[in-house]
């Protein structure tokens, strides 16, 4: 797998809108470059023919909820992280796909 | 040349349960905004999704009325992808193994009788609704997680009347099984509709479009025929069609260009991790199965063997809730026939189709059979019938309005016989009709006598009283 420099954290922090100081940068490369050496250890087992395993048991669950409402947020609340609302809408640039 | 449509389909539908797909927030349609709305639902950092096991029922009672083969071990998957009406950044669906698969509809059109091959059904969630006003885009996360059913047809259909036949019929069966309320002007029930065209005789398809936003099920056969018009005028021009997804303009009768699609997105779909996968007991889908309620084409049959006819059938079976008001309506009613009259023209005319689905009216099922029994039995007449029916309508009984307006019949013999004798009287041409073997002389007489009598003679009595004194006036 690719190694990435300090730069690539930086960007990737800036786009996620947090901060990111020269020590952190510099302490997340590292980290992250010694994980990818570890990748690299786990791409070299030969495992051919063995089945993908997705989820950490073997045995299907059989749980599921009741049709209930149980939980539901005012307006207020559920708007309350969103930097911008009007009339109880959160408000975007417009994007239209 | 002659080109041969080739038309698929795939079908959103939004099941009817009372909460959401993966969290206890509720399903409310037309809610304020953002108030049906909880963490899950809203993609917050550290929420779990908990699937509703109601949505997994409806699922499967869908399959089952598709003939599709069900996978009794229900596994989700997510569909990754970033736009603001999905606040998690992806979407949990059934990308590789849908709860249904390998099913069919059978429809009939003036082609004949036809299988649409059904390729899968799967579940998955709803997005939130945006609103783009100038600059912006306002988004409603009430439908975001909303349960859905995702059906989608083999392209098996080759007209815009066996598109239409074939929505209609699906929506009708989802309907009776209660799964959904069908409505598509409110986005239940929304279908995405991919057509192309390519020469008779050709296995090669040609490039597709696909048309969305259609909000009725009359408006598939116009948006689809007219779009087939488009097509091969293009191609017929030498020109090609252009891979995109267009919508039908009510307006302009026309489909519009929405977007060119250029190649297909990489979803990066993986197996859902926050959902182990879930084994369901044969013997609770069995159980499904047994408590599955009765399908339009069930329904269809039962009436016949009552002895309806088509026509009364087709309407009856149309309206699921007009049909289960006949249903109630003929529990004793000693006229089948006349209570399917008065089910599909009287009732139909008097009560909206949101007061029968709702049940919101002031009449008595219970008033109109006795009605309707008084007038099967001749002890009313049909004109007395339309008189009484505006009271029952608000409610009130049959005995107490046949008294209150003293519509009871005249089956005085003494009375009737003397407007016998003026009615054989005026048509001496019908007598001699009668004797003749004209059956309708008689029919003639006895309208002549209710007329006389304002509509209050006891038909069976003076149909009787006329047959005795016509054989005394033998010529």
């Amino acid at each position: 797998m690719e190694k990435q420099s300090k730069s690539y954290f930086i960007h990737l922090a800036h786009q996620l809108r947090f901060d990111l100081g020269d020590k952190e940068a510099q302490d997340i490369t590292d980290e992250f470059n010694i994980l990818i050496d570890q990748m690299d250890l786990l791409n070299k087992i030969d495992t051919q023919g063995v089945e993908p395993m997705v989820y950490p048991f073997e045995e299907p669950t059989s749980f599921m909820r009741e049709d209930v409402v149980n939980h539901v947020l005012s307006a207020l609340e559920a708007l309350k992280n969103a930097p911008s609302s009007k009339n109880g809408f959160f408000v975007t640039k417009k994007v239209v796909l | 040349m002659k080109y041969e449509v080739v038309i698929g389909i795939e079908i959103h539908c939004e099941l009817k349960t009372k909460s959401k797909m993966f969290s206890g927030a509720p399903v409310v349609y037309g809610a304020q905004p953002n108030t049906c709305v909880n963490e899950i639902d809203l993609g917050h950092p550290g929420t779990l999704p908990s699937l509703n096991k109601e949505a997994v029922v409806k699922a499967i009672q869908a399959c089952m009325a598709l003939h599709c083969e069900i996978d009794p071990l229900v596994r989700f998957d997510r569909k990754n992808y970033y736009y603001a009406d999905l606040p998690k950044g992806f979407q949990i669906t059934q990308q590789f193994h849908p709860i249904g698969t390998h099913g069919y509809l059978d429809i009939e059109t003036s082609d004949g009788l036809q299988r649409i091959r059904i390729n899968r059904l799967h579940m998955e969630e709803d997005t939130a609704k945006q609103y783009h006003v100038e600059e912006e885009s306002w988004i409603d996360f009430n439908r975001a997680g909303t349960p859905l059913i995702e059906i989608v047809t083999e392209a098996d259909i080759r007209s815009a009347k066996q598109a239409m036949a074939f929505v209609d019929k699906l929506r009708n069966i989802l309907v009776y099984l209660d799964v959904t309320d069908g409505k598509m002007e409110e986005g239940s029930l929304r279908c995405d509709i991919n057509i192309s065209l390519r020469p008779e005789n050709t296995d090669a398809y040609g490039t597709k479009t696909e048309i969305k936003n259609i909000n009725s099920i009359s408006n598939i056969e116009k948006a689809v025929a007219s779009e087939i018009t488009r097509q091969s005028a293009l191609l017929e021009a030498g020109e090609e069609v252009q891979q995109a997804t267009r919508r039908y303009d009510d307006v302009a009768k026309d489909t519009i260009m929405m977007r060119l699609k250029e190649g297909s997105v990489d979803y990066k779909y993986f197996p859902e991790p926050n959902i182990p996968p879930i084994q369901l007991a044969q013997s609770w889908i069995d159980q499904i199965k047994v408590d599955l309620p009765e399908l339009p084409d069930a329904r269809a049959q039962r009436y016949s063997s009552l002895g309806l006819n088509e026509y009364d059938i087709k309407q009856l079976v149309q309206n699921k809730a007009l049909s289960d008001f006949f249903d109630i309506l003929i529990i004793g009613v000693k006229n089948i026939k006349l209570a399917a009259n008065w089910s599909c023209g009287e009732i139909l005319g008097a009560l909206s189709q949101k007061q029968l689905e709702q049940k919101s009216y002031a009449l008595k099922i219970s008033e109109l059979r006795a009605m309707i029994n008084a007038l099967s039995d001749q002890i009313i007449s049909s004109k007395q019938a339309k008189e009484i029916f505006p009271y029952l309508l608000k409610g009130e009984s049959y005995d107490h309005v046949v008294t209150s307006l003293d519509v009871s019949q005249v089956s005085d013999e003494s009375i009737l016989k003397q407007l016998v004798e003026e009615v054989l009287n005026e048509n001496s041409q019908s007598i001699i009709d009668y004797h003749a073997g004209k059956d309708r002389a008689l029919g003639f007489l006895v309208g002549q006598l209710m007329k006389k009598s304002k509509g209050q003679a006891n038909p069976a009595l003076s149909s009787a009283l006329l047959k005795t004194e016509l054989d005394h006036r033998k010529p």
